[in-house]
């Protein structure tokens, strides 16, 4: 359980992954390796299973089958490792899941202040430093409510950084955005992903897809129906029902 | 062992199992306790008791009792207590709560601060309060010889006299019921589907329904009449005492009254939240398709509104109905004064209890199942009034 | 294109009435009910509670009975046993001064600022801390008043007070019981919610008061005071604990999830991310439920406490006052009546602020 940060050891390692919902199967035997700085593109149709997978992942939801490592930590009933997965890996979400009863500082500073016990003055220079980098320092003394979509989701993107996570996850994070605000996110994940950190992207943003990809994963019926670094999963996709989806993704 | 602790798994079940089991080692130890406690004092537990008489007298029952009677036949007569005033007090709030509500709402100022002021005054006081309240200027009322008289109604402190058919109490129960047949049955023709008949028809049938249930309570009460009396008994003073009429005991009146007060303005708010939850729209649609205000009363405003109100108003029942509890404030034999009274004198503590309980929850439960249904029958098929 | 607005003419005083009142038959009717009620209530009212009333003690019982109005001399020459019951005469400042500290508490509490759980805690412990010291003395020079001695406006205030203050956290943990995911906890919690809100509180405090100390061993049954505080704060708490959960159910389920996935623990996502937005969906039923409860605290008259209403009871009750026990009552739901009014106007209040805020 202790991580065991060796250079071979990949930072996401899902074997077998099975995912049941009563008796629906939302994940059939999911297999996936992510390497330190890999980025990670995820798409296919609403109801495939992509929102499940990556929320397994950091235990928001509970896998049936298979097995899940997360930077060298088995992802398994053990509490321990639960606590020290979820400290470790970021999380973005589609509706933003920002405090409303909290400033955009607070927020900030919440987790790191109660979960990795950080005196107040350091988790403060340390979510300003991050406010800065998502580009709204000057919003910091508000509440999440008075800012807009775009801001908001930057908020929780400078939240989960300020944990100093090793992994972010994207669930989704411009599909409930106006679209005049979906490029200012964007940004901040393209920026995140040139300063190297491993990022697994739940999104249908295939322009981002094509610029900051290694790999883009095609799912359908809960399965990884397709795996090709971007060039070649844009241009000369072998499956037909990857075909199909991306030419009603890009047709228009 | 310490990594099994760490498990969630082995967590949750050990929660569960230690929540669960301290409960019930609780209870347990309770029960134990109380029955050797009691067993001290030569109190044997179970429920042979129920078949002793009690040795003590109700001061009001439908069912006819006597100091010999067993203690089940008293737990009834409480329950049927509780049941009588807790529909008598609910007839008369929701009344009082419907006449004041639509003052609440009614678009004559005058008619809203009157509505306002009732219910900021009586929502505002204790029941209990208003009930020794009420019970005080009843007891003080004067005696039988010099009490007030009105269109045959006597006032005095030992009771309300009202005139009274002069039927057999058999009689009087089934021309009861035939009488609320008289309501119901054209409501529930009103809404079944085994009528095949357009709605025109089917107030003509309902009509009907009506008519031949007011008859049989007619030839129920011609038929049940005492030979040689008048129609109706009228109380009159006979020596110290009044003879004749219908005695409502001070007890009941009390508690009938404070109840419908006090309930009456918790249902007019309930009206009048009702009524709000009428979206505008609705109304502003009837009226341009030409109907009457009153019309838009009846057809739009009121239907709407009693939906919206029927969840709330079911609670407020409920809670009407546990209020009749307050009857041992003033000494009225309710089922809960009933089960006092039984620990008092048997000794049966736990078993009281228990039937107290066992009591109040098929109360509360069926009262709840009829109003679920009700609810159901008139509720807005599909969600046009959502969104 | 210019619009030409012409302002209809000013309605005269008169007009005005008559559209409100006397816009057609029905409504003149209405309103002429209406006003002849009012007058003749509010001239009834007036009549018998100033004009006609008598407010010394000077002529005493007799000379007060014999007046056609209201003989408020009973409250005078009664207020001490309505307001404190049998404590100690030479005491009473200390009770007055209670109550006092009790209406301060809950006038603090009423104000946002005071709005975070450690705030709260701290203005409710002190409070009732400061009137527990004063009620009870036995410190810092303070004779010693046993519990059964008090009696009054405090007492009644004093279980108020302590049936919500164990109440309410009660109330917090029965909730989150009850929406645990481990079915057995949550199925218990549920049964235990929903028996409890089945039977009339009468009969809770009742069987607290009478039937517990049979069930209790010796060293755990305590002061019947205290068992009766017990019984009310469960209740309370039953009905609290719904409020709560409604509360909780109005928080998105992703606040949750956000808090899990910055790596909080349950008690941390329950304190700093649940609890203050569910208390604050919760605020206006909580005041309601709050009031409702402050009116129940009366019924502890029927097990035999010499709270506001008993105390009220034996103030006309003996003696030569018999018959003033219209004004008693009177005097005692006007008491009533500010506590109440004043603490639902507030809630109401809140309640439009909320929603205000909400747009």
């Amino acid at each position: 359980m202790t991580s065991t940060n060796s250079t071979g050891e990949p930072a996401l390692r899902i074997e077998n992954l099975d995912k049941y919902y009563g008796t629906f199967q939302a994940l059939r035997g999911i297999n996936l390796s992510v390497q330190r700085g890999e980025k990670i593109v995820v798409c296919g149709p609403s109801g495939s299973g992509k929102s499940t997978m990556i929320r397994c992942i950091n235990r928001l939801e509970q896998h049936n089958g298979g097995r899940i490592v997360v930077l060298g930590t088995e992802l398994n009933d053990d509490v321990g490792n639960i606590d020290e997965i979820r400290r470790e890996v970021g999380m973005v979400f589609q509706h933003f899941n920002l405090f409303p009863h909290m400033t955009v500082l607070e927020n900030c500073m919440i987790s790191p202040m109660i979960v990795r016990k950080q005196p107040r003055a350091q988790a403060e220079a340390t979510a300003r430093h991050y406010l800065e980098k998502v580009r709204i320092p000057e919003q910091a003394m508000k509440y999440p409510s008075q800012l807009s979509g775009g801001q908001q989701q930057r908020v929780a993107i400078a939240r989960a950084l300020c944990m100093q996570p090793q992994i972010m996850l994207f669930d989704e994070p411009t599909s409930a955005l106006d679209p005049e605000m979906v490029s200012e996110v964007l940004d901040v994940m393209v920026t995140l992903a040139s300063e190297g950190m491993t990022m697994i992207c739940v999104t249908h943003e295939m322009g981002f897809a094509r610029r900051v990809a290694d790999r883009v994963l095609f799912m359908d019926g809960g399965e990884i129906l397709e795996e090709a670094p971007p060039d070649e999963f844009f241009t000369s996709s072998r499956n037909e029902r990857t075909r199909q989806f991306l030419s009603q993704v890009l047709g228009h | 062992m310490v990594s099994l602790l760490r498990n969630q798994k082995v967590r949750n079940a050990l929660l569960q199992v230690l929540y669960v089991g301290s409960i019930a080692a609780m209870v347990l130890a309770g029960i134990v306790i109380a029955r050797r406690n009691l067993a001290d004092q030569g109190i044997t537990s179970g429920f042979d008791f129920l078949f002793k008489s009690t040795g003590w007298d109700v001061n009001f029952s439908l069912l006819p009792a006597t100091a010999n009677d067993p203690y089940w036949w008293y737990f009834l007569i409480g329950i049927i207590n509780t049941l009588f005033l807790g529909s008598v007090g609910l007839i008369l709030a929701t009344i009082v709560g419907t006449i004041v509500g639509l003052a609440r709402t009614s678009s004559n100022d005058l008619a809203r601060l009157l509505g306002r002021t009732y219910v900021d005054i009586f929502r505002n006081i204790p029941l209990i309060l208003q009930v020794f309240f009420w019970y005080a200027i009843i007891t003080h009322l004067p005696t039988p010889r010099s009490a007030h008289e009105a269109w045959g109604f006597l006032l005095t402190s030992r009771g309300l006299y009202i005139p009274f058919p002069n039927v057999g109490s058999a009689a009087f129960a089934a021309a009861t019921v035939a009488v609320i047949a008289a309501i119901v049955l054209p409501a529930w023709l009103g809404r079944t589907s085994r009528l095949a008949q357009p709605i025109g028809q089917r107030r003509a049938i309902q009509l009907a329904a009506a008519a031949v249930a007011l008859a049989c309570a007619a030839i129920i009460l011609a038929l049940g009449r005492l030979p040689d009396t008048p129609l109706l008994d009228f109380p009159a003073l006979q020596g110290l005492n009044l003879r004749g009429g219908l005695r409502i005991p001070p007890e009941f009146a009390t508690l009938a009254i404070a109840i419908a007060i006090y309930g009456g303005s918790y249902i007019a708010e309930i009206v009048r939240g009702g009524f709000k939850s009428v979206g505008t729209g609705q109304v502003e649609a009837a009226l341009s398709l030409g109907l009457s205000p009153w019309r838009v009363f009846t057809l739009v405003r009121l239907p709407l509104a009693l939906r919206a109100m029927l969840p709330i108003l079911a609670n407020q029942y409920v809670w009407l109905m546990k209020a009749t509890t307050m009857g041992i404030a003033v000494g009225f034999t309710d089922f809960f004064m009933i089960v006092a009274l039984t620990i008092n004198h048997s000794g049966q503590t736990l078993e009281a209890i228990g039937i107290l309980m066992a009591g109040f929850l098929a109360i509360n439960l069926s009262l709840a199942a009829v109003f679920n249904r009700i609810n159901k029958a008139i509720a807005l098929k599909g969600n046009q009034l959502r969104g | 294109m210019e619009m030409v607005v012409v302002a209809p003419p000013a309605p005269g005083r008169l007009e005005d009435l008559r559209r409100r009142f006397f816009a057609t038959p029905l409504q003149a009717v209405v309103s002429l009910a209406c006003l002849t009620i009012m007058v003749f209530l509010v001239w009834k009212l007036l009549n018998w509670a100033v004009f006609s009333a008598v407010f010394t003690t000077s002529g005493g019982p007799e000379a007060c009975q014999a007046a056609a109005g209201a003989c408020w001399s009973v409250i005078a020459a009664r207020w001490r046993i309505i307001f404190f019951g049998l404590y100690p005469y030479e005491g009473q400042w200390r009770s007055a001064l209670a109550c006092v500290a009790v209406v301060v508490m809950t006038v603090l509490s009423c104000i946002p600022a005071f709005w975070t759980g450690r705030r709260i805690a701290l203005v409710w412990g002190a409070g009732t801390g400061l009137f527990y010291v004063l009620m009870k003395g036995g410190v810092l020079g303070l004779a010693h008043v046993g519990e059964e001695a008090w009696g009054g406006l405090a007492l009644t205030l004093f279980i108020f007070v302590t049936t919500c203050l164990i109440g309410f956290p009660l109330a917090i943990c029965l909730a989150l019981l009850r929406r645990s995911e481990l079915p057995w906890i949550s199925r218990t919690t549920g049964l235990i919610i929903d028996g409890v809100r089945s039977l009339p509180l009468i009969s809770i405090l009742f069987t607290f008061a009478v039937v517990l100390p049979f069930a209790l061993p010796q060293w755990l049954q305590g002061d019947k005071l205290y068992r009766v505080i017990l019984g009310s704060a469960l209740f309370f708490s039953a009905y609290q604990a719904e409020i709560v959960r409604g509360g909780m159910q109005g928080v998105a389920t992703g606040q949750e999830e956000a808090a899990m996935a910055l790596g909080m623990r349950y008690w941390q996502r329950i304190s700093r991310i649940l609890l203050p937005q569910a208390m604050r969906n919760a605020m206006p039923a909580t005041i309601n439920q709050f009031v409702i409860s402050f009116k129940e605290t009366s019924l502890v008259v029927i097990v035999g406490f010499f709270e506001i209403l008993a105390s009220g009871n034996a103030a006309y009750g003996t003696g030569e006052w018999r018959f003033a026990y219209v004004e008693v009552y009177a005097f005692i739901a006007f008491i009533y009546f500010i506590f109440v009014f004043s603490l639902s106007r507030y809630g109401a209040f809140l309640e439009r602020r909320m929603s205000v805020s909400e747009r």
